[in-house]
């Protein structure tokens, strides 16, 4: 790791009643690295995610980004501060096109949305369309989102994220239920991306090809607390992953 | 002598009390197992009523007890009637659609209701077992009103025991709490809406019958226990039917102490407590929070 | 490929840019210039037409294309916030309320001219909105609508009750409006005038960034909060001028009524803006418009033959809602596009 963290999380945990779904995980992402988190169903990934966007509030710990403290910011604050979810689950505007959903996130980040003149339309669209043409949907621009292809839209879906210009993306399982081509297709996205805007990018993934393929960083976690961390060779042999990995699986 | 006086008010707010719970009862058990709000549970709540003037006119005196017993199973055909036609259509819909089709069944059948019975007001007396009054102390209460209360008493009671103790109960208990479970028991889902929503619809009908002896029947009745239902569902917790029992005794206290104690400001009262209930705890006091 | 890290945009004159340029973001598709023009044509001729009724329509003909044009202000300021916003308020009839009893209260005590009250009634019905929002809005769905409800309820019983000021059952009547206003043609002008100029404004908001964000709230409410748009803060921002402009049109039922009444504030009230927004169209900016004129004059119509305007009305309603769901104009939207989809491909 070079220099000082993007994203730096301390002693983070999370009870739900007696349940402690996260209990004291330590993290820190690299800038402009790419860096996995993965564990077995149940480990507490999603919860994870939900605390950094502050959708869900933790009960102990800090979440440090950019050396500033976001412990607790309202989801809408979070990414105003660089740090954009991608969603597991398709999460776009049915009705919208492909192109007003975009302009959406643009307007957002530009706060522009409490703009009542209509002329500031035209501005937004041109970068819409370029964004657009980047990730190959230029031609679906004028779409309904609900009426693009499954892979179509979980692209949607991650572009709707980098309109937010983030300095940190986190992307819940991405390849989840994509096919290989797909799945090839939404990796070469997101490394380039990644490489071409000095993204930093947190991802939580099942299909372990891409996690030991794209990834500089790997934390391993199981039921809310990390039990290995390190570079992908080492995670994969690593003997208490295997363990949780061989044990929950058989 | 004030205790005879207290007594007399508390027993006046149990007697409204006992009417607003059996008029929500039938809501709050229909929005808990099926999710729909039905803006025409008023609307059977009117026919009741209207169905015992009509019976005990006809037949003359005497017939309250029939009129007791047809006026809420007829109000129940209404209701299955309703449900097969139009509401089946509805439950996978959002709230503004179901909120749309029962205010437009409301609308259809206080027209209806014009037509049959007019709009003039009527009345019914009670039957004369029940008529006159019994000395609390010094003062008098009537013997209806006692009636009233016990009859509510009872069909709480019974719907405690059909709850809890019968498989429609477990069922209906299985729609609200955990509908999962009833998709994959087997369960003929659409026989039991329908049944839900009878007995939904026989609780209103029943409401109303009872209710008929202690006020004016006129159109609008419809439009204004809707409301009065409505909040002491939600006080309770929508899908409770004891929280409805709690709410409608609440309200009532309510009510009855604004009345005394702020007479120009009591009806603004009880919408204040609803607007206080739903802004800080929608599911109410025995409701689930993620409803 | 498509993945190139520079950049490639599309040509700067290429067909999608100039298609997607020439029309701000909608919710209905999109449309080259020509249709736009002919839209816009459209409506300017509808407007010439109402403009010329007083010369053609009998007097009570008249008055009720007035009161149709004021309940179309009322309707198209609730569907800002049931179309546009997902946001099911069922207490709209509570700020339409307050504006007319801020004219007629204003004048009862303060002898106010109708003028000042005209202009405070739109200010006091946003305030009223702000904080029925504030409560209102931390809810979703089902709870909100029965809180606006419940809160459309107490503002009618507390007008209803407090006789002393506000005239109780009765309402208030009087010599409200100034001599200028008595004119059965004058008033019909103010009224076309203020609701044009109110229902333009109201477009141009739906269609502004803000209509936008709003309608994306009403698509996706979490994915908008995650993409940094404050939530709460736009949805308040949209039921207060849903408040204003529903205040607004009760300042007009006041200058169809000359009078106020506590009816005006009942939730059987709230429910008719949303009901013509249904059978109208909710998802078509004039949908409310068209349902309020349906309403009306269907209002009239069977009134005239048949006694029932409750029933027709509530049979006309699961019509549209169980078969129909984009509303009358949505129909003809709808048969207006396969009309020029066949007219497109004839002139080939």
């Amino acid at each position: 790791m070079n220099g000082q963290a993007l994203l730096e999380i301390r002693e983070l945990g999370k009870r739900f009643g007696g349940f402690a779904a996260i209990d004291g995980v330590d993290l820190a992402v690299a800038p402009g690295t790419i860096h996995s988190v993965i564990g077995p169903n149940g480990a507490g990934k999603t919860t994870f995610f939900r605390l950094l966007t502050g959708i869900l509030r933790p009960t102990r710990g800090t979440i440090m980004f950019g050396g500033r403290d976001i412990t607790g910011l309202r989801p809408y604050a979070v990414t105003r501060r660089g740090l954009t979810q991608s969603f597991q689950i398709t999460n776009v505007f049915p009705r919208m096109t492909a192109l007003e959903s975009v302009q959406i996130a643009i307007l957002a980040r530009r706060k522009r949305s409490w703009d009542f003149a209509s002329l500031y339309q035209r501005k937004v669209t041109g970068e819409a369309i370029e964004l657009l043409d980047q990730v190959g949907l230029g031609a679906q621009a004028t779409a309904e989102a609900r009426t693009l292809s499954h892979g179509d839209q979980r692209i949607l879906e991650v572009t709707l994220a980098l309109a937010t210009q983030p300095r940190l993306l986190l992307l819940d399982e991405p390849t989840a239920g994509m096919s290989p081509f797909e799945t090839d297709r939404m990796v070469e996205l997101v490394t380039n991306l990644a490489r071409a805007r000095h993204l930093t990018v947190l991802l939580s993934e099942h299909d372990m090809d891409v996690v030991f393929g794209i990834s500089d960083e790997v934390t391993v976690l199981h039921q809310g607390h990390v039990i290995a961390r390190g570079s992908p060779d080492e995670v994969q042999s690593d003997d208490h992953v295997i363990d949780v990995y061989l044990g929950v699986e058989a | 002598m004030t205790l005879d006086n207290d007594i007399i008010t508390f027993l006046s707010a149990m007697t409204e009390a006992s009417s607003l719970f059996v008029a929500a009862a039938g809501l709050t058990l229909v929005f808990g197992a099926m999710r729909i709000i039905n803006l025409a549970h008023g609307s059977f709540y009117m026919y009741g009523a209207f169905l015992v003037t009509a019976i005990v006119g006809a037949a003359g005196g005497g017939r309250f007890w029939l009129a007791l017993a047809l006026a809420p199973l007829a109000v129940a055909g209404i209701g299955t009637v309703v449900e097969l036609t139009v509401l089946r259509r509805v439950y996978r819909r959002d709230h503004l659609v179901q909120l749309v089709v029962t205010y437009a069944l409301f609308l259809i059948l206080a027209d209806l209701a014009l037509r049959f019975w007019g709009t003039q007001a009527r009345s019914v007396a009670p039957p004369s077992l029940l008529s006159g009054s019994v000395s609390i102390g010094s003062s008098s209460f009537p013997v209806y009103d006692l009636f009233a209360i016990g009859a509510a008493v009872v069909v709480g009671l019974a719907l405690w025991v059909l709850l809890q103790h019968t498989a429609l109960g477990w069922r209906i208990r299985a729609a609200v709490e955990d509908p999962e479970m009833l998709a994959t028991s087997g369960t003929n889902v659409p026989l039991l809406s329908t049944t839900v929503l009878a007995i939904g619809a026989l609780l209103a009908g029943l409401a109303g019958a009872l209710a008929s002896p202690l006020q004016s029947i006129s159109p609008g009745l419809d439009a204004s226990i809707i409301v009065q239902a409505f909040i002491v569902a939600v006080i309770g917790g929508l899908g409770s039917v004891t929280g409805a029992a709690i709410g409608a005794v609440i309200i009532s206290l309510f009510d009855t102490a604004g009345v005394l104690w702020a007479h120009s400001w009591e009806p603004a009262f009880i919408y204040l407590a609803m607007i206080v209930v739903l802004a800080l705890r929608p599911w109410g006091l025995l409701g689930a929070p993620e409803r | 490929m498509m993945l190139s890290t520079t950049g490639s945009t599309a040509p700067p004159d290429s067909p999608l840019l100039d298609e997607v340029r020439s029309t701000s973001a909608a919710t209905e598709p999109r449309r080259p210039r020509t249709r736009v023009a002919v839209r816009f044509g459209g409506l300017a001729a509808l407007v010439a037409v109402l403009a010329l009724m007083p010369s053609t329509l009998s007097a009570t003909s008249l008055l009720n294309v007035q009161s149709a044009i004021g309940l179309a202000l009322f309707a198209c300021a609730t569907n800002l916030l049931v179309g546009y916003g997902g946001l099911v308020s069922f207490g709209q009839a509570a700020f339409y309320g307050i504006g007319a009893y801020t004219i007629a209260l204003m004048w009862l005590h303060w002898q106010t001219s109708f003028w000042v009250g005209f202009i405070a009634a739109p200010v006091v019905g946003a305030a009223a909105a702000l904080l029925v929002g504030l409560v209102a809005l931390r809810t979703r769905r089902l709870y909100f609508a029965l809180l606006t409800l419940a809160f459309s309820q107490l503002f009618y019983v507390i007008v209803l009750q407090q006789t002393g000021f506000t005239g109780g059952a009765n309402g208030v009547f009087g010599a409200i409006l100034p001599s200028f206003l008595v004119d059965p043609n004058h008033a019909y002008y103010f009224t076309l005038a203020v609701a044009v100029l109110a229902l333009l404004a109201l477009w141009k908001i739906t269609r502004s960034p803000f209509g936008m964000t709003l309608r994306a709230i009403r698509e996706n409410r979490e994915r908008a909060e995650a993409l940094g748009v404050n939530v709460f803060a736009h949805q308040l921002m949209a039921f207060v001028l849903a408040g204003l402009f529903c205040a607004l049109a009760g300042t007009l039922f006041v200058v169809h009524d000359q009078s106020a009444n506590p009816d005006l504030l009942a939730w059987t009230e709230s429910g008719i803006p949303i009901f013509m927004s249904v059978i109208g169209g909710m998802y078509l900016f004039l949908g409310p418009a068209l349902g309020a004129l349906i309403y009306e004059q269907g209002r009239d119509v069977v009134l005239a033959s048949f006694s029932d305007w409750q029933l027709a009305f509530g049979v006309m309603l699961l019509v549209i809602v169980l078969f129909a769901p984009q509303g009358v104009l949505g129909l003809l939207a709808g048969g207006r596009d396969a009309v020029w989809r066949r007219w497109r491909t004839l002139r080939r």
